[in-house]
């Protein structure tokens, strides 16, 4: 098993999923509020990576991130180091990548919120922070724990664009997906047969949780 | 101390083109018809919705302006919101629903003042219930309590009773009355249901299809609508200020102008109501013919004037308070109705609707 490569993927997962919670949670708020026309535009570029293959995700975020382009080479004149093929450049694709499986579901959840509720909180007083904060997630926390859970799932198993972006760099970008590949390519079958499971049961523990998640955190009907 | 509420305020979604001066002390009631957009004249007020033009201007500070682009935010303009359902909090505790809008105190004396505000509305004994499992009455009580604690300029009430059944619906009318009296809040009230309306009124305003066709205190709302589209809103009936001066028998003897009517006793402790008589439960007979049962009132009247109203005759009588009665042609002739005329209406106490007016507002 190659605990180096499940190592990287975890670490991935967890700080994509931390960013993308806290981009997400005021973007869907927005997304589930808002009557403005263009908003459904942002929606499509949220949805993007659903139906982009990642592949070409992922040519994207390396042109962008490369030392060619503009903010490429901001970043490596000021870190000293390019983001392609490292790891930090793999969590700027992934947080991308994994965008819509933590805005949607959110999204979902705070359509569902009772709006009297969020201009209750208003007249009230509150602010659109305090509002998101007090009404908005704690009645939308199933939404937000779907999410967080999607998110997390959905990075470990991303391959295309790690490929893409990130290259094949043992304990710094090869991820389990990666690795699993690798194993085949070497004709290592047992290898990527331990893996695979591995992953396969990962995957389903954690779509069972989330839809445990759902009917447990489901106690207050929305309207 | 009075201030003015100024709204002169267009919608176009809602179709609304609203003008209306009202002093902010006492309960405006702003009535209409359902879809007349009366509910977007308070969201508009609160803040919730923008005006698409027009400004609104409450004690002379202007809250919108849409020439200018002016918009103060509903959490800026301190003002309490009563929705039609309670729209409670459901995570929070009672208390934590009344708390949720302290944030001018200090932390620490939060629970005392929403304590406060929740036993003034006699919900004190939920203050640690979740809010999620209260029936309808309570929950509309927490949330007044919610709305008051924070001490708004002003409180906006959404149909707050429609929800509610029957009982529970007179019993918290009631209430709401003394309640928006004792804590001098000034407040607009928005209703369809004239009992509602009589309760809780100091002045109404008219709303149908989006203006504002009449406004005046309510007995006089009420009682003599502008003009026929508004009788058709509120409804023809005589309604007028009365004091009930005795009880016998499950009658109540009602002091109204200089005459006395007979109605059922509307309960203990009812003492200030609002006289309603529909006109055709008017019927008018000649002088000599008076006697009969208790239950029936006998007015001596005088015939002021008639209007032809299809097959039917509005009479507009003066006995001891102004009385309007509905009758057929063929009676107008046989009783030669015509203004100076006197004759005895006469009412089945039955036909009498008392509309209960907590503490004295006659004095207003």
């Amino acid at each position: 098993m190659d605990w180096t490569a499940i190592g990287v993927s975890l670490r991935l997962a967890a700080v994509t999923t931390t960013i993308l919670l806290v981009l997400a949670l005021p973007l869907a708020g927005w997304l589930a509020r808002t009557r403005r026309r263009w908003a459904v535009l942002v929606e499509a570029v949220v949805a993007l990576p659903l139906v982009l293959p990642p592949t070409v995700l992922g040519y994207y975020v390396l042109t962008a991130l490369g030392t060619r382009s503009p903010f490429g080479r901001w970043w490596a004149d000021t870190f000293g180091s390019s983001l392609a093929f490292s790891f930090r450049g793999l969590v700027v694709a992934s947080v991308l990548y994994s965008l819509p499986f933590a805005v949607q579901p959110m999204v979902a959840a705070f359509t569902g919120i009772d709006r009297r509720l969020v201009e209750a909180a208003e007249v009230l007083g509150r602010g659109p922070v305090a509002t998101v904060l007090r009404v908005v997630a704690p009645l939308g926390r199933a939404g937000i724990v779907t999410a967080a859970v999607l998110a997390f799932a959905h990075t470990i198993g991303e391959f295309g664009v790690v490929l893409m972006v990130g290259g094949n760099i043992p304990g710094s970008t090869r991820t389990v997906s990666v690795s699993v590949f690798d194993s085949v390519q070497a004709l290592d079958d047992a290898a990527a047969a331990r893996t695979s499971l591995l992953l396969l049961g990962f995957s389903f523990a954690v779509l069972a949780v989330t839809y445990t998640a759902q009917r447990r955190f489901a106690l207050w009907p929305a309207r | 101390m009075a201030g003015t509420l100024t709204l002169r305020v267009g919608h176009r979604a809602a179709g609304l083109d609203v003008s209306l001066d009202t002093p902010t002390d006492g309960v405006t009631v702003l009535f209409g018809p359902s879809g007349a957009g009366k509910t977007t004249v308070l969201r508009i007020l609160a803040g919730l919705e923008r005006p698409t033009s027009g400004r609104v201007q409450v004690d002379g500070q202007t809250w919108d302006d849409v020439s200018t682009g002016r918009h103060l935010p509903a959490r800026r303009r301190r003002v309490g919101y009563l929705f039609q359902e309670a729209a409670l909090f459901p995570h929070l505790s009672v208390l934590g629903n009344v708390m949720f809008g302290l944030t001018a105190l200090h932390r620490a004396e939060r629970p005392s003042a929403a304590r406060r505000a929740l036993s003034a509305c006699g919900v004190e004994h939920l203050a640690d219930r979740r809010a999620a499992g209260l029936s309808g009455g309570e929950a509309q009580r927490v949330a007044l309590a919610r709305a008051l604690a924070p001490q708004p300029r002003l409180l906006l009430l959404d149909e707050p009773l429609a929800s509610l059944d029957r009982p529970t619906r007179d019993q918290l009318g009631q209430e709401l009355a003394r309640q928006l009296r004792a804590w001098a809040v000034p407040a607009l009230l928005v209703t369809h249901d004239r009992d509602e309306a009589l309760t809780l009124g100091d002045r109404a305003a008219v709303l149908v299809r989006g203006r504002i066709r009449q406004t005046g205190a309510v007995e006089s709302v009420f009682g003599a609508p502008a003009d026929a589209e508004v009788a058709a809103v509120v409804g023809v009936d005589t309604v007028v200020p009365g004091r009930v001066v005795g009880r016998r028998d499950g009658l109540a003897e009602v002091a109204v102008g200089t005459g006395v009517v007979r109605a059922l006793d509307p309960g203990p402790g009812v003492d200030q109501v609002a006289v309603c008589i529909r006109a055709e439960d008017v019927v008018l007979d000649l002088p000599d013919t008076a006697g009969g049962t208790s239950a029936r009132t006998h007015l001596p009247a005088t015939v002021i004037g008639l209007t032809v109203d299809g097959p039917l005759v509005r009479v507009r009588l003066d006995c001891g308070f102004a009385l309007t009665a509905l009758v057929t042609r063929p009676a107008r002739d046989e009783l030669r109705l015509a203004p100076g005329v006197r004759l005895v209406a006469l009412v089945k106490a039955p036909a009498v609707h008392l509309v209960a007016r907590p503490q004295g507002d006659a004095d207003r």
